[in-house]
């Protein structure tokens, strides 16, 4: 279910319904809870730093999901995982460094 | 037995009145002392499981599959069970375990051991490749985890085993998304959808909506 939902998530925020994909995101994390199905728990948080992001959240708001997203696939040796969300991570300070938020940050989904 | 493998292949892994198919079953496996029907009993209540309890309580039945396969010292059960431990390890996120079991399992399918499958929904060698594919692209084994995933759908074919390729396309559709490659997600979606129309599989009810 976490999966299907982070994937609705992306859909919604292609379709500029950002709020809406961060939505998605707080079921998929309660979907976690009850069922303790945490294989794609990483990219939950990384997809909520890439939402805060869009919607142009705190800076502390959005590291602490990064980081998150980054501890998790380490915890669960997720190589994959870990490079998308370092990397995400890594696109975000270089927008912030460029000043290109007043724009709005375009993070990749992947 | 069989009508609890209808029920949860035409009505879904979640349908109730299969898990009171096979809670009579491991009933009755008890008190004739057929540990091999009491094995597919349990193996039918972890895939309900699966679907609708947390994953410890999962993973508790899981282990009970393990202890019965192991009893019995049958190859069969014995990758059955792996497969079981792949899968519920993986959904916890615990990749690595889950690799080792799957790559069990695989281990005892090439060895040729099994001449004869047991009654399952799926063909557990197809599940096994599928989860060493998934844990391999966790690893970042890219080329690896394409190589594998490729294996299962013809595995599933020469079985006959039209649930398994519908796992297999399934799961081949799930690693061509998290790679971004949507020509490939279309068409095995595409095949996907095909067979499970065809077949009646509740299966493709799960998976349209992802797709």
């Amino acid at each position: 279910m976490p999966y299907f939902l982070a994937a609705k998530s992306e859909a919604l925020n292609l379709a500029n319904r950002t709020s809406e994909a961060l939505e998605a995101i707080k079921e998929a994390e309660a979907a976690v809870e009850r069922s303790g199905e945490r294989w794609w728990c990483a990219e939950l948080h990384r997809l909520r730093a890439v939402f805060l992001a869009a919607m142009g959240a705190e800076d502390a708001q959005i590291v602490a999901s990064f980081c998150e997203a980054i501890r998790i696939a380490r915890e669960q040796k997720s190589v994959s995982l870990e490079k998308r969300a370092e990397a995400t991570y890594a696109e975000y300070r270089r927008q912030k460094a460029s000043g290109l938020e007043g724009r709005g940050f375009r993070l990749p989904l992947w | 037995m069989q009508a609890a493998l209808y029920l949860t292949v035409t009505r879904g892994f979640a349908a109730p009145e299969a898990r009171t198919c096979y809670e009579r079953v491991e009933s009755l496996a008890h008190s004739l002392n057929r540990p091999l029907l009491l094995y597919s009993a349990l193996t039918s209540q972890w895939r309900y499981s699966l679907w609708t309890d947390k994953l410890s309580a999962t993973m508790q039945i899981a282990e009970r599959v393990y202890s019965i396969a192991q009893k019995q010292n049958d190859a069969r059960l014995m990758m059955g069970a792996y497969r079981i431990l792949a899968s519920t390890l993986y959904f916890l996120g615990d990749f690595e375990a889950s690799r080792q079991y799957a790559v069990r399992g695989l281990e005892i399918w090439r060895s040729g051991a099994i001449h004869r499958q047991v009654e399952e929904v799926s063909a557990p060698a197809v599940n096994c490749l599928c989860f060493n594919a998934l844990t391999e692209w966790h690893f970042g084994e890219i080329a690896c985890s394409r190589t594998t995933i490729a294996e299962a759908i013809p595995v599933a074919k020469e079985l006959n085993d039209m649930p398994a390729l519908a796992v297999a396309l399934f799961f081949a559709a799930h690693l061509a998304h998290v790679e971004g490659n949507c020509a490939e997600v279309e068409r095995l979606a595409s095949d996907l959808i095909e067979l499970a129309t065809r077949q009646n599989f509740a299966l493709g009810y799960l998976s349209e909506p992802f797709f």
